[in-house]
């Protein structure tokens, strides 16, 4: 008896899992996703990207994740009298039926401690947490930029 | 007609040779330029680097570390922008380097300087050295940087100056460019601000 709960278990799982990532993917669209490729050694990383909040209500971004990066943290970029500060933000809200742009010397997403050498080209999954949560995966490609 | 023509380039090379108003340069240029003592810093190649290594070239210099992932590689990248524009012209690029001082010598070694710095461009050169050596030279030139403790990822931030600093051939800073930077402005003002004065 036990052996047959146990898959049914399982798949209910993944089916919900499925359903509330499919559900914010509706809720936030994510596009031209990229990572700053790095020297190798580099421990820390930048990623950037588009945010669209097609809906009517507000988003609030509070986490990320990927499984080839030890850690990810949100991150901003101010620069005031021409002194560059870098603060973490608890979290990136994206208005209500507009766009929030991750990108250079501005908001972004801090990935920390590489766990395999990440090269020129590569795709990285990342997995960003919403408040509701929910969460939206897409693939982020490494490439060269500014 | 070739009375004309030699009006022409006559006037030409005026115009061309013509020393730039201030108003044309979006830099703050320095006059007379800032003229720093010595210093005692280390290449990436594991090399002295001093106040005269900064002579005989005009020298862009940027204050940064390796362990900042956005505004760092950023400025680098647009001064490897700037530095493939102004290879265009040999007679203006012969006499140019990329100096990235970092303002973390904690964790920028010479042997991670040597991994970070020419990933960008084989010819710019990284520099580290001693605590109190850089605070020397950044005091002088009016650098901020301030350590920021952490409770998170990273043990600390480092806030620092976004500006990129000019030297001329004497060693002396000459212009300092605001962030952000673009790689056409900074080449077009590099090439304005050398026929000053």
């Amino acid at each position: 008896m036990k052996s047959k709960i146990r898959p049914l278990v399982l798949l209910c799982i993944v089916l919900i899992s499925g359903a509330v990532q499919s559900q914010a993917a509706n809720r936030l669209r994510v596009t031209d996703a990229w990572i700053r490729a790095a020297p190798p050694g580099v421990m820390v990383l930048a990623g950037y990207m588009t945010l669209e909040n097609p809906g009517p209500e507000d988003i609030k971004i509070t986490a990320a994740e990927s499984p080839q990066f030890g850690m990810i943290e949100l991150h901003r970029t101010v620069i005031e009298d021409d002194v560059a500060r870098m603060r973490r933000q608890p979290y990136f809200l994206v208005p209500a039926e507009a766009q929030l742009v991750l990108a250079p010397n501005d908001r972004h997403l801090m990935m920390m401690m590489p766990k395999l050498a990440v090269q020129l080209g590569d795709k990285v999954t990342v997995r960003l947490k919403l408040d509701d949560g929910t969460s939206v995966e897409f693939k982020a490609i490494l490439r060269e930029g500014h | 007609m070739l009375f004309a023509l030699a009006i022409g380039v006559w006037l030409g090379n005026l115009v061309l040779n013509r020393e730039p108003s201030l108003e044309q340069i979006s830099a703050t240029v320095l006059n007379p330029p800032k003229t720093v003592s010595n210093f005692h810093l280390i290449n990436h190649r594991d090399e002295s680097f001093t106040l005269d290594t900064l002579k005989g070239k005009w020298s862009f210099v940027f204050f940064g570390y390796t362990h900042c992932p956005d505004i760092c590689p950023t400025t680098l990248h647009t001064l490897a922008q700037m530095d493939r524009i102004l290879a265009k012209r040999p007679e203006v690029h012969a006499d140019v380097q990329v100096v990235f001082v970092s303002v973390d010598p904690a964790r920028d070694t010479v042997k991670q300087l040597g991994n970070y710095v020419p990933y960008f461009n084989r010819a710019f050169i990284g520099v580290t050295g001693p605590e109190d050596e850089i605070n020397r030279l950044t005091k002088q030139l009016g650098v901020l940087h301030i350590r920021v403790e952490q409770n998170s990822g990273q043990a600390y931030l480092v806030d620092h100056s976004a500006a990129v600093l000019l030297f001329d051939p004497n060693g002396a800073m000459r212009a300092l460019f605001g962030a952000p930077h673009e790689a056409q402005r900074l080449a077009a003002d590099f090439e304005k601000i050398r026929k000053l004065k």
